[in-house]
């Protein structure tokens, strides 16, 4: 784990000279602050490790290939809203699969397993996450940064420039839709 | 997966009058935090509303769920390789390996983006200010032409005509002794002495309009001439017709160029 660490520090580190390190040099500062926060939100969204790091890297690509660094209005806003669409894309292209892999075993006959998680608190957590996806995008970002990243109303009231007041309101209104869409403890 | 829908929130429609209470109490966790545990009149409430329960104990599954879910940690190995596949992907380009569809909200974050005409929006904002701009100008310019006095010129016979109240042909345009567009004293025609006092000739925008001359009496006109007796004894102005309705203060219309002033002898006067 330390060589781990190691090596992480000393890419993140740019070398003397190293034009494309210099040029993108902004960009490991983003990951340095932001990127802890971002990681336990593609974690706590799709809980596949392989999954969470295909999006992490495809997070950070999108702002290092962005044309022109000057045409975002907040940096932090689009690396959270990336990351945040990246991880929904996810969650949809395995629901679209699963359902797919559902049709052709109904049709041949149960030939195809579906893999699927074993334990019911993991399938719980699933059907959570799949109801945060399907949530309007407004009321999904206040779940994400507020029970993900773990942001106070203040702080992801100026990533989604909006009030911490409608925030706090916009969180509420997402509570009693995911409540009503959640299994009852008996159906599960 | 289907929200249920109904009022004008979207959110379900309470049975209990005391449901919003509830479902602002339990999906609201700054207010738990805040006042530390559920007050105690709900508390009383929930055991007597089965309604209001069942709501509660939805929005607390809610929560629960969602904390497991905030509690989910993050190795410290996956943010290594998480931050060494992104700068190993960095430093080759930043290519992405896998690429989504994403769908809508990176748009937002970012103003301008992706928009053609967004190098063009300076000059194209600064086009249309100076267009607007010349728009004014003009107007301004071409309402100033039409208020301004139109000046006897001393190759246009104006003023008078052989029908003149005060006709005759054989007097000499009193304004060729002025200079074009300027106020300025000249000695009344023979023709005016019969009006000092009480009348003034004003010949209305006569080079443009091809107007006659009109005999206007003003009592504004008689006042200027008292106020400075012996000195003015009728005006000759050629505003635009719209001009002498506007104008109140007739002194101000004589000062201006194109309106001048007839002075009279103690003789004319007589």
């Amino acid at each position: 784990m330390e060589n781990a660490a190691l090596a992480a520090q000393t890419m993140i580190k740019p070398a003397e000279g190293d034009q494309s390190s210099k040029r993108h040099r902004w960009i490991l500062r983003v990951m340095e602050t932001e990127g802890p926060h971002i990681l336990a939100l593609l974690r706590r969204l799709l809980s596949n490790e392989a999954d969470v790091l295909d999006a992490y890297q495809d997070c950070f690509c999108k702002l290092a290939t962005f044309p022109g660094r000057h045409g975002i209005s907040s940096v932090r806003a689009y690396i959270y809203r990336t990351a945040s669409n990246i991880g929904i894309e996810i969650i949809r292209t395995r629901a679209r699969r699963s359902g797919h892999l559902r049709k052709i075993a109904a049709q041949q006959g149960n030939l195809v397993d579906e893999p699927g998680p074993s334990d019911p608190d993991d399938a719980e957590l699933d059907i959570l996450r799949e109801a945060i996806a399907d949530l309007p995008a407004h009321l999904r970002n206040v779940i994400h940064l507020r029970d993900f990243c773990g942001f106070s109303y203040k702080e992801l009231a100026a990533i989604l420039n909006i009030d911490p007041a409608t925030a706090r309101v916009y969180r509420r209104h997402a509570i009693v839709k995911l409540s009503s869409v959640l299994p009852r403890e008996a159906d599960v | 997966m289907n929200f249920e829908k109904s009022g004008s929130l979207g959110l379900v429609k309470p049975h209990c009058p005391k449901q919003p209470w509830v479902m602002a109490t339990f999906a609201d966790d700054e207010r738990l935090l805040a006042k530390g545990a559920i007050p105690s009149g709900l508390v009383v409430h929930l055991r007597q509303c089965p309604s209001c329960r069942a709501v509660a104990d939805k929005l607390q599954r809610a929560t629960s769920q969602l904390q497991r879910l905030a509690t989910l940690g993050v190795p410290e190995t996956l943010q290594h390789q998480g931050d060494l596949r992104v700068t190993q992907a960095i430093r080759e380009g930043g290519r992405l390996t896998r690429r989504y569809e994403t769908p809508d909200l990176e748009e937002s974050a970012c103003s301008h983006r992706h928009w053609p005409l967004s190098t063009l929006r300076w000059p194209l904002a600064a086009a249309a200010v100076l267009m607007v701009g010349v728009g004014v100008a003009s107007w301004f310019s071409a309402a100033d032409e039409n208020a301004r006095p139109t000046a006897i010129t001393a190759n246009e016979p104006v003023w008078p005509f052989d029908d003149d109240v005060f006709g005759d042909a054989a007097q000499t345009n009193p304004s060729e002794r002025v200079r074009t567009g300027e106020a300025g004293s000249v000695d009344a025609p023979p023709g005016m002495a019969g009006a000092a006092g009480s009348k003034v000739v004003t010949t209305s925008a006569a080079r443009r309009h091809r107007h006659r001359p009109v005999v206007w009496y003003s009592s504004h006109i008689e006042a200027a001439m008292t106020d400075s007796p012996g000195t003015i004894q009728a005006a000759v102005v050629m505003p635009h017709r719209r001009d002498t309705k506007r104008h109140t203060n007739w002194r101000d219309l004589f000062d201006r160029p194109g309106g001048f002033l007839f002075t009279t002898s103690p003789r004319d006067k007589e």
